[in-house]
């Protein structure tokens, strides 16, 4: 029987290895205190009632997750995170079409991918507030420009909606493009001109060559959309300025634990968060390896 | 190499850590070898209000050499999220805000000044201002016990009109209307008829109504004098919610909340797009620098209701001290100067922060208008802060409803939950009805904070 030893080091290596160990020492502490440590308070927090002022911490075992789900507007706000995530398919295809057209266009297109990107590199904030200012019911360049009396960002649950779905698609297209003009560049330019020899028309190229080969990237920008909009947050508290119709599940948080002080049920929802993120990554990876992306 | 490297961070690192130990001890000491006290003194405010408080702090220190005042602001709606989170390292002086109060009473964290405050310096301000910061731990209940806080101001809010649009609009209109009287309140009729003949397709008559002053007006509350039971079904309440309601759904006369919602009432007023608004005394300074046009208050109308009279809110912010502070003897001093103090009182309102604490300037100096000129001298109707203090026959004042409830859940969720109401689709009866069961539970889990 073949004995396994470990190799052995030598002095120059073990001294590197504990300069190195310096180096990412640092790093590592972070992670241990503010993700590691933070993460393990917060998931010990959600079974407790913690109380900010009395500084009082009682175990309540699962009453935060029992009362977060007979809570109305943690299920409002499940409901609206779900059907505002409902336009990243559309995003993600008007993008692909974009970088297609990009990618076949001779002049111009190097100015139009940066025109169609400022919306990823323009802040949050600031975009929230200009399409606050587009929608708005009175003076709002949507409402003059068509000649409409809609209540954008009112009491009504879909107009709230459609607002916020027109907003998200603009804000996703230039990424979505960006990145599919890079996979793009890296198909092979000889399929097409075997699939033309072949007859292939342009849709048929695009559903049979560049849909396909772009997946890995399609499913890059599936996780990063559904992980962003479950975590949205800016677009209820600034573009909507805490509307019911367009309440999220961070959002909810964010008012119960840093507006209302209850710190246990805000972490309790952002564990339910987290658990729904991690189950739905798992299962596109899974998918993904499925389908050989 | 290597062991220059480990040797170079592990100094650095022994330096930082000494670094850290040196200046604890220099903070955690009483007083440093000049003999001067250092204090933290925590607020929030505007630019400006914190410019006016960067200036009553100097100056209480010119009067206390002896003692140095670190003095820090953040925005109002941090505020007490940053003080919260400060856990046990409180600021050794702070804002306590009457809605926050019985929360931070009740913890414990506060201070009980009551030996360190006179009798005779409690009677020089407004009683008001110093029972509401009073607080029977043992019992659970507020404006009696131990003093907690002293008043930084106490904020009648009014109704405040655009008196330069008023005036334009009759004149437009050739209306027959005169200004509403600073004195007499208006009937919710005769507020509504005003309102709605003064009603243009650009200016709304009202911004919002606070509901508040609506309820309090009708001889109607939340709740029993206990705060364990809602009253919110009580013909007068919803006669008060339908009141509100109506001024937008059956008067137009008030934006939709969707239009509350993109403006809201205090922008819209400042616009010039509402004829009427609500103001507290520390929008004075704002309203004479940021807008052109003369203003001025009125009684809160009066509803139906028999016993009704004209009740507007009154809120207030307190100076609290750190119950665990090392410089307890300092820190009062600071907090006793900018509540007492009538050179503090006479400043801040003349640099338009607040109604003035001290009765004497109250009722002296600021109703004479002295040290005050052109817009400041706005508004005029400076009695009515007072009356509604004081208490008349014809004018009251009362807590906002957030100070009587350990936790504002109650309020948040019914605030809320409005919709239905003034979108049209319920009655006040049908709404109130529906919501009075929630409306208990959350009182009811309020309760079980102080048990």
């Amino acid at each position: 029987m073949a004995v396994v030893t470990k190799p052995r080091h030598s002095k120059l290596t073990r001294h590197e290895e504990r300069v190195a160990l310096l180096f990412i020492i640092i790093p590592i502490i972070g992670f241990l205190i503010f993700t590691l440590a933070s993460f393990s308070y917060g998931f010990y927090q959600s079974f407790t009632d913690f109380n900010p002022v009395r500084e009082t911490t009682t175990w309540v075992w699962f009453e935060n997750y029992t009362d977060l789900l007979s809570d109305a507007n943690f299920r409002d706000a499940v409901g609206n995170t779900i059907i505002l995530m409902a336009a990243m398919p559309i995003g993600i295809s008007l993008g692909l079409l974009l970088a297609v057209y990009l990618k076949n266009l001779a002049k111009g297109s190097l100015l139009l991918s940066l025109f169609y990107y400022l919306p990823a590199i323009t802040s949050a904030v600031a975009v929230n507030i200009i399409w606050r200012y587009i929608f708005n019911a009175e003076y709002g360049f949507i409402n003059q420009f068509f000649g409409l009396n809609i209540d954008w960002i009112g009491i009504d649950y879909w107009f709230i909606k459609i607002a916020l779905w027109i907003k998200g698609v603009w804000s996703a297209v230039g990424v979505t493009m960006i990145l599919y003009l890079a996979g793009l560049n890296n198909i092979p330019q000889e399929y097409y001109e075997a699939s033309s020899l072949d007859g292939a028309g342009k849709f048929q190229q695009l559903l049979h060559i560049t849909i396909p080969l772009l997946n890995p990237t399609t499913f890059y920008l599936v996780v990063t959309a559904i992980i962003g909009g479950l975590q949205s947050f800016a677009e209820a508290q600034i573009f909507a300025n805490g509307q019911k119709g367009a309440r999220t599940i961070v959002w909810y948080i964010w008012n119960k634990g840093i507006y209302q002080g209850k710190y246990g049920l805000a972490s309790a929802a952002s564990f339910l968060l987290a658990a729904v993120i991690i189950i739905v990554t798992i299962i596109q990876l899974r998918r993904s390896k499925m389908l050989n992306v | 190499m290597g062991k220059k490297i480990i040797f170079a961070l592990m100094t650095t690192a022994i330096f930082a850590l000494a670094g850290c130990a040196s200046s604890t001890t220099i903070s955690g000491s009483d007083t440093n070898s000049e003999g001067t006290t250092s204090i933290e003194f925590f607020g929030w405010g505007s630019a400006e209000e914190q410019e006016n408080f960067q200036t009553l702090v100097n100056s209480f220190m010119d009067e206390n050499p002896n003692i140095q005042v670190i003095y820090n602001a953040t925005s109002s709606d941090s505020y007490m999220t940053t003080l919260k989170n400060r856990g046990s390292s409180l600021p050794d002086v702070f804002y306590m805000p009457d809605y926050e109060f019985m929360q931070w009473a009740d913890s414990g964290k506060l201070y009980d000044m009551s030996n360190d405050v006179t009798q005779d310096e409690l009677d020089s301000v407004w009683s008001l201002s110093t029972d509401m910061y009073r607080y029977d731990r043992s019992t659970s209940t507020l404006g009696t016990g131990p003093l907690f806080a002293l008043p930084k101001d106490l904020g009648p809010y009014l109704l405040v009109y655009n008196k330069t649009l008023l005036q334009q609009i009759i004149a437009s209109k050739s209306l027959s209307l005169e200004l509403p009287s600073p004195t007499v309140p208006m009937t919710w009729d005769a507020f509504r008829d005003y309102l709605k003949a003064l009603k243009t397709p650009e200016v709304f008559g009202i911004g919002s109504y606070e509901m508040m002053h609506a309820v309090y007006s009708n001889n109607a509350d939340y709740w029993d004098e206990t705060i364990t039971t809602q009253t919110i079904t009580n013909p007068n309440f919803i006669q008060a919610f339908q009141f509100i309601a109506d001024l937008h759904l059956v008067d137009g006369v008030m934006p939709s909340p969707s239009q509350q919602n993109s403006m809201n009432a205090y922008q819209r007023f400042l616009n010039s797009g509402s004829l009427f608004a609500w103001m507290g005394a520390w929008d004075m300074k704002a309203f004479w620098n940021t807008v052109a046009f003369d203003f001025d208050v009125i009684p809160t109308p009066v509803g139906p209701a028999a016993g009704a009279k004209s009740t507007s809110w009154v809120g207030s912010v307190g100076y609290a001290v750190a119950n665990n502070s090392a410089k307890k003897a300092a820190a009062m001093a600071l907090a006793k100067y900018l509540a007492f103090n009538e050179e503090s009182a006479t400043l801040n309102y003349q640099l338009g922060q607040a109604m003035p604490n001290v009765i004497s300037i109250a009722e002296g100096p600021w109703l004479d208008q002295d040290g005050l000129s052109d817009r400041s001298l706005m508004p005029a109707n400076k009695q009515l802060f007072i009356d509604t203090v004081k208490q008349t026959t014809l004018i009251g004042g009362k807590n906002r409803a957030r100070y009587y409830l350990y936790d504002n859940t109650a309020i948040d969720d019914l605030e809320d939950s409005l919709e239905p109401l003034f979108a049209g689709t319920q009655t006040a009866q049908q709404f109130l009805t529906a919501y009075a069961s929630s409306f208990q539970n959350d009182l009811d889990e309020n309760r079980s904070y102080l048990n």
